[in-house]
């Protein structure tokens, strides 16, 4: 397991909250190199986890940036590019959305070897590797949840995991669909996971209602007054 | 894994633009397409007036303004969005009398996870919405395909005034 640097930000933090957001992206990097270590327990082989971008991007164009990170020279067809999403519900005192997508090859890659080590019957093998899936995105989403739990104070949890394989438009517009009925921006947060040969090349949206990131950014603000950086 | 078949292939010498969210395109040129990608929530609309050659596509992803409405948003949303896109459609020389109007989206992409809004579904709210904003604006739709769990994509030819809907792992169909 090893924490790589990440590529250049292409985006812009809001100036008002750049202090936060780099606080913020210290932690949550933190979170997903312990979520990539129990990552690698879970299906048992090497996973690299490369340390996130994290931004505010305008809530219209969230689908373009996200992904435009997953796939080089990303046109608007991407929008239509197949991905498996996995999808967790953000409870407690910050409400909102996990979403971890990758491509549906990938995503069988990275747990058919543990799946196909349960000898399960092939009546049920789909549905095993669907909650294999749902198992992954629990892992990094707690990892996260927990790393932005420690440093704020807050509670946060993940719902149970939803698994579907669709257009990537479609996957990601229901939980920024849900975002733009209150706001006119979110955090976006995206990485890469390497599993030996493979690289998965995932994308990770972690986007938070509104009243939820204020309450994030206020509980962050006097540990930077304070001079804990 | 499942590939998506393109329509485009049908069409070898129209280009493609496409139309992103809360964005509309109108379009008088033969050579293009215009398509919205990956609908899944979001409902796209596709306006074709016959006789004045006219093609439109509007892509909105809300049925309506919770808060303030600016010019730069009032096309993310159906009720501000049609009005503004059917004038558009005019001032282009099309007519509302010969206009077909077809719309498709307003899935439920995550299934039981989807987004529910204090009155339902986000999904269905989209498109009731639609079908909602042409009736203010004495219009119908001629023929949708709304609802269901899986994300499409919708493409408005400008040359024929044919339009096709696509998902994932299934054969396009005209509408």
């Amino acid at each position: 397991m090893a924490l790589e640097e990440p590529g250049e930000s292409r985006f812009l933090l809001t100036k008002k909250h750049a202090r936060e957001l780099e606080l913020a992206h210290k932690y949550i990097s933190a979170g997903l190199l312990k979520a990539g270590k129990q990552l690698s327990q879970f299906v048992g082989r090497e996973i690299v986890v490369q340390a996130p971008r994290l931004d505010l991007c305008p809530i219209d164009q969230l689908i373009e940036v996200a992904l435009g990170s997953a796939v080089e020279d990303a046109q608007y067809s991407e929008s239509e590019r197949v991905q498996t999403g996995i999808y967790l519900g953000m409870e407690g005192d910050i409400e909102g959305h996990f979403l971890l997508m990758l491509d549906p090859a990938d995503a069988i890659s990275l747990v058919e070897p543990l799946v196909n080590e349960l000898g399960v019957s092939p009546d049920i093998h789909e549905e095993i590797i669907q909650s294999a899936l749902g198992e992954l995105g629990n892992i990094t989403a707690s990892g996260i949840f927990n790393a932005m739990a420690d440093i704020s104070g807050l509670r946060i949890g993940p719902s149970c995991p939803a698994v579907v394989t669709d257009m990537a438009g479609a996957i990601l517009e229901t939980p920024m669909l849900d975002i733009a009925q209150f706001a006119e921006e979110s955090i976006y947060i995206d990485t890469r996971m390497e599993m030996d040969k493979l690289a998965a090349r995932c994308t990770l949206a972690i986007i938070p209602r509104p009243e939820g990131l204020q309450r994030f950014i206020n509980a962050l603000t006097p540990r930077i007054v304070g001079g804990h950086r | 894994m499942v590939a998506l078949s393109s329509s485009f292939d049908e069409l070898p010498s129209s280009s493609a633009v496409p139309v992103g969210i809360a964005q509309m395109v109108i379009s008088r040129d033969p050579r293009e397409t215009l398509a919205a990608y990956g609908l899944g929530s979001c409902v796209g609309i596709a306006v074709y007036d016959p006789t004045a050659h006219v093609a439109g596509m509007l892509h909105i992803l809300l049925p309506e303004p919770a808060g303030a409405i600016t010019e730069a948003n009032k096309l993310r949303f159906a009720k501000t969005g049609i009005p503004l896109f059917i004038k558009a459609v005019e001032n282009n020389g099309g007519m509302r009398s010969r206009m077909r109007i077809v719309a498709a989206g307003g899935a439920l992409t995550l299934g039981k996870l989807s987004v529910m809004g204090p009155a339902g579904p986000i999904g269905k709210r989209n498109s009731d919405a639609v079908t909602l904003a042409l009736q203010e604006e004495g219009l119908k739709l001629d023929t949708f395909d709304f609802g269901g769990s899986a994300g499409r994509t919708l493409t408005l030819a400008t040359a024929t005034g044919k339009v096709f809907c696509r998902s994932v792992g299934s054969v396009p169909k005209e509408l």
